[in-house]
């Protein structure tokens, strides 16, 4: 089981709000391309590559179509060696491809959604998978209850979820049964999309509110570094939309889901793309999502 | 159902059942009432609030406009008292000032970090109630109304008296 880590050193993580444009205490500092980027704090390196990320593609889809990983490459040609080095060695290591994802926020939640909805397509058993995780998520209404959301203003969200799941094995609306291919169309259309993401959001904040004890140890603002209460970082850093998670997020929902994530870490700061794992599938050898993090964004890694 | 539902249908919706839940259950101690203006958009409904007990507020009855967006509620509606009330605030033009209203990343009058802001999990009641006690406490710390706040800080009376005067002239008296 992994513990959530402290958010020091994954802080810039969380500040993703490209709405934000609140006074902050600090006075900006001017970034010119002289600045010696070792100066720049996490903070201002995130926000750097947030504006490279929104400026790369503005208008990317929620979900992208699935591309070669050498299409991720070409970007990093010009740059540091250190990225090739861990794209080259995740591609070695049989992730051959990836859907990238729009940098607003919600990313980490939309994609683990969208992984979490393919693993359940390429079930070898899908009616058991279905059900399982259709119980599942189903008897999240109890955790919700619990952190006091009121039925009525969860049940659209953890819907739109559910819909998508029972349409892996019986036809929606249209008459068709997901696919891979519709099940992207899902995830480009903003309302389904976002809604699935409102509820992932709510379930993260249920399970850290039910569990204080846990997650207290580990919830900081984390700009500013004072600890928080459980409410006041789940209203903020949580249910939130556009709050980019971190460890604790990405803890907890990973165990509200009973799912096993692996993220890939494409830092530029070693040979090798470090995997953290998050195991907490009751079976521990169940195959894990798995998704690539590069500081401040989170695609969805497809292996082969 | 599918993914061919639009963004408003979702909305319209959600506001259905927000209003069923009000229509049946009522407002806490009565306290206000609210629904669309009329059933061919419920994109705009329009609230009725007493003025809390014990306030300057009390015996008053005020009319808000909330106007929904197409996203809602992953976005926030607005709320703009008509006539417009006296209050530290709530803006010359009536328009709320609250922190509820606004989400995290939004923050017009630097709202204090533990305030509550919106996000989905709010709905139309929990924001009147809000409204409601924020009649009875002015926050100075994110004012709207620059002149009703100063009153109220150095002038607490006379503050209490005006805003008395006004929900009189409101009542016709």
């Amino acid at each position: 089981m992994t513990e959530p880590q402290q958010p020091a050193e994954s802080r810039d993580a969380q500040n993703d709000d490209s709405r934000s444009e609140a006074p902050t205490s600090t006075a900006p500092v001017q970034i010119t391309p002289e600045t010696d980027i070792s100066t720049l704090s996490a903070a201002q390196l995130y926000d750097l590559n947030q504006e490279f990320l929104n400026d790369s593609v503005p208008t990317r889809p929620l979900v992208d179509t699935l591309v070669p990983m050498s299409v991720l490459r070409e970007e990093y040609e010009n740059g540091s060696g250190l990225f090739l080095q861990q794209i080259d060695e995740l591609v070695e290591k049989g992730f051959k491809s990836i859907h990238r994802t729009r940098g607003d926020g919600d990313c980490f939640y939309r994609s683990l959604a969208f992984a979490y909805v393919s693993q359940l397509l390429a079930s070898p058993d899908q009616a058991m998978s279905i059900a399982t995780s259709l119980s599942l998520i189903e008897s999240t209404s109890d955790l919700l209850d619990m952190a006091g959301f009121q039925k009525m203003v969860y049940e659209d969200f953890m819907e739109s979820l559910t819909d998508i799941i029972k349409n892996v094995v019986g036809p929606d609306a249209s008459g068709k049964k997901l696919d891979q291919e519709t099940l992207l169309t899902k995830f480009q259309d903003a309302e389904t999309s976002n809604y699935v993401v409102v509820y992932l959001r709510l379930l993260t904040s249920a399970q850290i509110r039910a569990d204080p004890d846990t997650y207290s140890p580990f919830l900081f603002h984390p700009e500013a570094g004072v600890e928080l209460e459980p409410r006041e970082f789940c209203e903020a850093f949580v249910e939130a939309t556009g709050r980019e998670a971190d460890h604790v997020q990405i803890t907890a929902l990973s165990r509200a889901l009973q799912t096993n994530v692996k993220i890939a870490y494409l830092d530029g700061r070693s040979e090798k793309a470090e995997f953290v794992d998050f195991t907490n599938a009751v079976e521990p050898e169940m195959a894990p999502i798995h998704l690539l993090y590069r500081p401040g964004h989170y695609d969805i890694l497809v292996p082969a | 159902m599918n993914s061919s539902r639009t963004s408003a249908n979702a909305a319209v919706r959600r506001l259905m059942t927000e209003y069923k839940a009000l229509v049946t259950n009522g407002s806490p101690d009565g306290m206000f009432t609210a629904g669309p203006i009329s059933e061919s958009d419920f994109f705009t409904w329009e609230a009725l609030i007493c003025g809390p007990k014990d306030t300057p507020f009390e015996g008053g009855i005020f009319c808000a406009k909330l106007t929904f967006p197409q996203d809602y509620p992953l976005s926030p509606f607005k709320m703009k008292f008509e006539p417009p009330l006296f209050h530290p605030n709530i803006y010359a033009d009536g328009n709320v000032c609250i922190s509820i209203l606004h989400t995290p990343g939004d923050d017009p009058t630097h709202y204090e970090q533990a305030s509550e802001r919106w996000s989905p999990v709010q709905s139309v009641e929990k924001v009147i109630l809000s409204v409601v006690s924020m009649l009875a406490e002015p926050n100075l710390e994110s004012g709207a109304n620059i002149d009703c706040c100063k009153l109220y800080r150095d002038n607490r009376p006379e503050y209490e008296r005006m805003v008395r005067e006004s929900i009189k002239e409101q009542l016709g008296l």
